[in-house]
């Protein structure tokens, strides 16, 4: 941990380490994980400031596990169907996470709350589909492991792309609801009185969340996407003066856990995307250890 | 005029009705405090006249409109429970929550200058203008409600609603609270308050309803005697004396 610090703090200015940033860039599949990366750092945050703060963080979870489902079926599409489609296990993700997204929405309009008991259902369930779609298919191991632990360093540029636009895309839909999605994530009630369209922005926030997971996943796992919508929002609330700041401040540690945590892996040859988690929960920490030292917000 | 106006309303979340042929109204300027015991069907009362929920029977309207229908959401403030409980960790300033009020009326726009001056005197008239940059739980109890207050404000709300905002306020922010909301009253604000403290409301009220699934009392608060109560709220039930409201039970 303390050496992933240094890559993300104390080393970033030093020569050496600009040598190694020179290095590391002369290769195109690790220019293509850095912007990857980096789009993800806008991405997670940006949506994961609205989650994390409605208290809805394990919604991630869920639906990253779901989406795994969609991938398994994508992939088992692939290749015992015989459909060449590069971006098929991208899309049946992207359809089957919104699809969980809408139905978990719907269950917390039904119960009136989000019931962490059927979250848990729905992640296993979709999991578990996945774990049987894989196993049908038998010899897609490689491809599913990319999906289960990220996977950077193999990202085209026609990935990257497509990341690029989910990220212009999400950026616009946000700024463009930004006064809808705070009010109804500070008080719901009084956002409803309002007549703020609540509902639509909940549905609206869970979709968002679905794309986002879908398109961080290759970067960073099924296991791990979640983190990346929660530790840099949770860090940054430890810190920020405002609620305008906390998602440019979560923005900016995702950014910096990025880059570290590439860097890091590069370096060392160990996973990126856990390497990325790590800095970023390093960095919650010192946030945590800041806010309560200078009593930010007092 | 009618600013709100419930009639005959029958409602329930089961077979088991919650609120039975209730009728009350609002005029503006009119300062109305709802009172009842725990599980009375205040709040329930409260999300029908505010248009949050449809009645099985009879009819809520809003300003002459029917309340579910009525999408002028400037004009109702809205302060619910729990607002100066300490138990979120949201990275908000006390500018930012007051700032909310506003939104219904910048849409999808930018906000204006109109919308800053709103902001800014709405957080002058609650006194919380010093405390604009402060994140919302570092404040007190009592300064939180009156952030959500100032909220309510910005909209240029011609009604407020309140439902047991005072819970976790001492004392002395609350006769601050109470004497605040008087002053909007007679600015022409109507005012709908749900409080749990009978005390409280017959003091600061023109107006007291107290429901119990039926209307049980309509009126003047000095006609809010001992019988109404028992009625209301059962025989076992002791009015407790505040030392801070000398005058009343």
């Amino acid at each position: 941990m303390t050496g992933l610090l240094q890559a993300a703090v104390v080393d970033a200015a030093t020569p050496a380490v600009l040598g190694v940033y020179r290095e590391m860039l002369g290769f195109e599949f690790m220019q293509r994980a850095l912007v990857a990366g980096l789009l993800v750092g806008i991405l997670a945050p940006l949506v994961g400031s609205f989650l994390v703060h409605r208290r809805m963080a394990f919604i991630g979870d869920t639906l990253a596990h779901v989406a795994f489902a969609g991938v398994a079926a994508g992939l088992f599409a692939r290749s015992a169907l015989g459909y060449s489609q590069e971006f098929l296990p991208f899309l049946t993700a992207l359809v089957v996470a919104a699809l969980a997204a809408v139905l978990i929405q719907a269950m917390a309009d039904y119960a009136d709350v989000y019931n962490d008991v059927s979250m848990a259902i729905v992640l296993s369930g979709g999991f578990a589909i996945g774990t049987v779609l894989v196993s049908l298919s038998g010899g897609i191991a490689v491809s599913i492991n990319q999906y289960l632990f990220g996977g950077v360093t193999r990202l085209s540029w026609t990935d990257v792309c497509v990341l690029a636009g989910l990220t212009v895309l999400v950026v616009g839909i946000v700024v463009a609801s930004y006064k809808q999605l705070l009010y109804s994530t500070i008080d719901e009630r009084a956002a409803r009185v309002a007549r703020m369209d609540v509902d639509r922005t909940n549905y609206l926030l869970v979709v968002l969340a679905a794309l986002v997971i879908v398109g961080a996943m290759q970067v960073l796992g099924v296991i791990l996407v979640a983190a990346m919508l929660v530790v840099p929002v949770a860090a940054a609330g430890q810190i920020a003066p405002t609620f305008r700041s906390s998602i440019l401040i979560a923005i900016l540690i995702a950014q910096l856990s990025t880059v570290s945590g590439i860097t890091f892996s590069y370096t060392n040859d160990v996973a990126a995307s856990g390497s990325m988690v790590l800095v970023a929960i390093g960095l919650y920490v010192i946030a945590v250890i800041f806010g309560r030292r200078f009593r930010i917000g007092q | 005029m009618t600013v709100l106006d419930v009639a005959n309303v029958t409602f329930g979340y089961t077979e088991v009705d919650v609120l039975e042929n209730v009728s009350l109204t609002l005029d503006d300027g009119e300062f109305l405090g709802l009172v009842g015991p725990n599980g009375s069907g205040k709040s329930t009362l409260l999300s029908i006249a505010l248009g949050l929920r449809r009645p099985d029977s009879g009819t809520a309207t809003l300003f002459g409109e029917p309340a579910h229908a009525f999408d002028d959401g400037h004009r109702i403030g809205f302060v619910g429970q729990g607002v100066a409980s300490n138990d979120r960790s949201v990275p908000i300033t006390v500018e930012e929550i007051v700032r909310l009020g506003r939104f219904p009326h910048a849409g999808f726009g930018r906000f204006g200058p109109a919308d800053h001056e709103a902001v800014d005197r709405a957080m002058e008239t609650t006194g919380v203008a010093e405390l604009a940059d402060r994140r919302i739980q570092s404040l007190s109890g009592g300064q939180r409600q009156r952030a959500f207050i100032a909220r309510a404000l910005a909209g240029e709300a011609d009604l407020l609603a309140l439902d047991e905002p005072t819970v976790g306020v001492d004392a002395e922010s609350r006769e601050e609270f109470y004497s605040l909301l008087n002053g909007l009253s007679a600015d022409g604000v109507a005012i709908l308050l749900i409080e749990h403290d009978i005390g409280v409301v017959t003091e600061h009220a023109d107006t007291v309803a107290c429901v119990n699934c039926t209307l049980h009392y309509h009126g003047d608060p000095g006609g809010f005697d001992a019988d109404v109560l028992a009625d209301a709220y059962g025989t076992a039930h002791q009015v407790v004396h505040h030392d801070h409201y000398p005058d009343h039970a």
